[in-house]
């Protein structure tokens, strides 16, 4: 038995699909026009939300900042950044889905890494600057607003707070994100490994 | 149809048996090949706007199979290609030659599948006949490296192969 004999039969053998009709060719140019649409309304509903909320955090500013201390203000700066930094992670995030896959198959597998491993960092660095921010945003707008309040409203409120955001953010770390974590882990390092057979090539 | 339908009906009409076998190489089960299958023609579909002709079309399509295969295999471990079982009903002695062929494509299906997965991915392209510079630009590998690596594929499927037709006493 040699190669060019296996090569025959691999290639004789019967292919199973149904033959490519208009009405296919339609399904899946819909599909792709859908999908786009959907995509791009997505994108409008978002840049308009995060617009008229830079508005909205203008205006609460500007007209209620002289009755507060500076901790107003450095409450409502906190969510610009934090409405900001979220902005950024998300057009970061749509740039890696624009990458198609008919690239080298090494660049693709690079490429796919790279998301696997932004995904990564969303989960173990990201997640916790964002709870990190929103905690301090409610610690300078509770103390603003506690300022004149009793000193056990001035303790409880923002432990209650603290205990709610950094607990929420452990349960979530170690029950759904762990889980998320270990499937990015596992695809990250088989794709490493064949991108490393390939380079190896 | 518009232009573009017609494109991409000539591409899939030339390609879908190698696009095909590529899904057969990568997962036996005929049907989530089918399923891969049909991935790679909405890849193809999304991608058509991409193609600018700096490569041949076939190395273009074949890009597209592969990579949408590696992602479906690693997304999907469910349908990772198991290894098949070591015997397979095979045709009695003295039946049609037809039978015979089948039950080689078989066994060469059961070599396969004993192959890593990488290696799975290069002689599903050698099998389509592509030259080593072909499959060099499809996975981005070297092409003198890559002659020797499939060398010892083809010998390692074949010695697969072999042991498979003395385990059957073929």
């Amino acid at each position: 038995m040699d190669f060019d004999e296996l090569q025959k039969s691999w290639k004789a053998q019967p292919v199973d699909i149904p033959e490519l009709k208009p009405e296919m060719i339609d399904e899946l140019a819909s599909k792709w026009t859908k999908q786009q649409r959907k995509l791009k309304r997505v994108n409008i509903f978002v840049s308009v939300t995060f617009l008229l909320v830079f508005v909205d955090l203008g205006w609460v500013y500007c007209s209620f900042h002289e009755g507060h201390t500076i901790f107003f203000g450095g409450s409502i700066f906190m969510m610009f950044v934090m409405m900001c930094i979220y902005l950024a992670m998300l057009w970061r995030g749509l740039s890696f889905d624009k990458f198609t896959a008919d690239t080298a198959s090494n660049i693709y597998l690079d490429k796919y890494i790279r998301k696997l491993r932004w995904q990564r960092m969303l989960i173990t660095r990201y997640s916790w600057i964002y709870a990190f921010m929103l905690w301090l945003l409610f610690m300078f707008y509770c103390y603003d607003v506690t300022m004149k309040g009793s000193l056990q409203m001035k303790l409880i409120i923002p432990a209650v707070i603290s205990i709610y955001i950094w607990g929420m953010q452990l349960l979530m770390r170690f029950t759904k994100k762990k889980k998320q974590l270990k499937n990015i882990d596992d695809l990250i390092a088989e794709m490493t490994e064949m991108k490393e057979r390939m380079d190896a090539l | 149809m518009e232009q573009r339908d017609k494109l991409f009906a000539g591409i899939v009409k030339e390609n879908q048996g190698a696009i095909y076998r590529i899904c057969l190489a990568y997962l036996y089960d005929k049907s989530h090949a089918a399923d891969l299958y049909q991935e790679i023609l909405v890849q193809v579909w999304k991608s058509m706007d991409n193609y600018k002709g700096a490569a041949a079309m076939s190395t273009w399509i074949y890009r597209i199979a592969v990579n949408t295969a590696i992602t479906y295999n690693t997304k999907y471990s469910k349908y990772k290609h198991d290894e098949l079982p070591k015997y397979i009903n095979l045709p009695e002695e003295g039946l049609q030659p037809v039978l015979e062929k089948e039950a080689q494509l078989n066994q060469l299906s059961i070599a396969i599948s004993k192959l890593e997965e990488h290696d799975r991915l290069l002689i599903s392209l050698v099998l389509e006949d592509l030259s080593y510079k072909e499959i060099a630009e499809i996975t981005g590998s070297n092409t003198n490296n890559i002659g020797v690596r499939i060398t010892r594929i083809k010998a390692r499927l074949l010695k697969l192969m072999n042991e498979k037709t003395d385990d059957y006493g073929l």
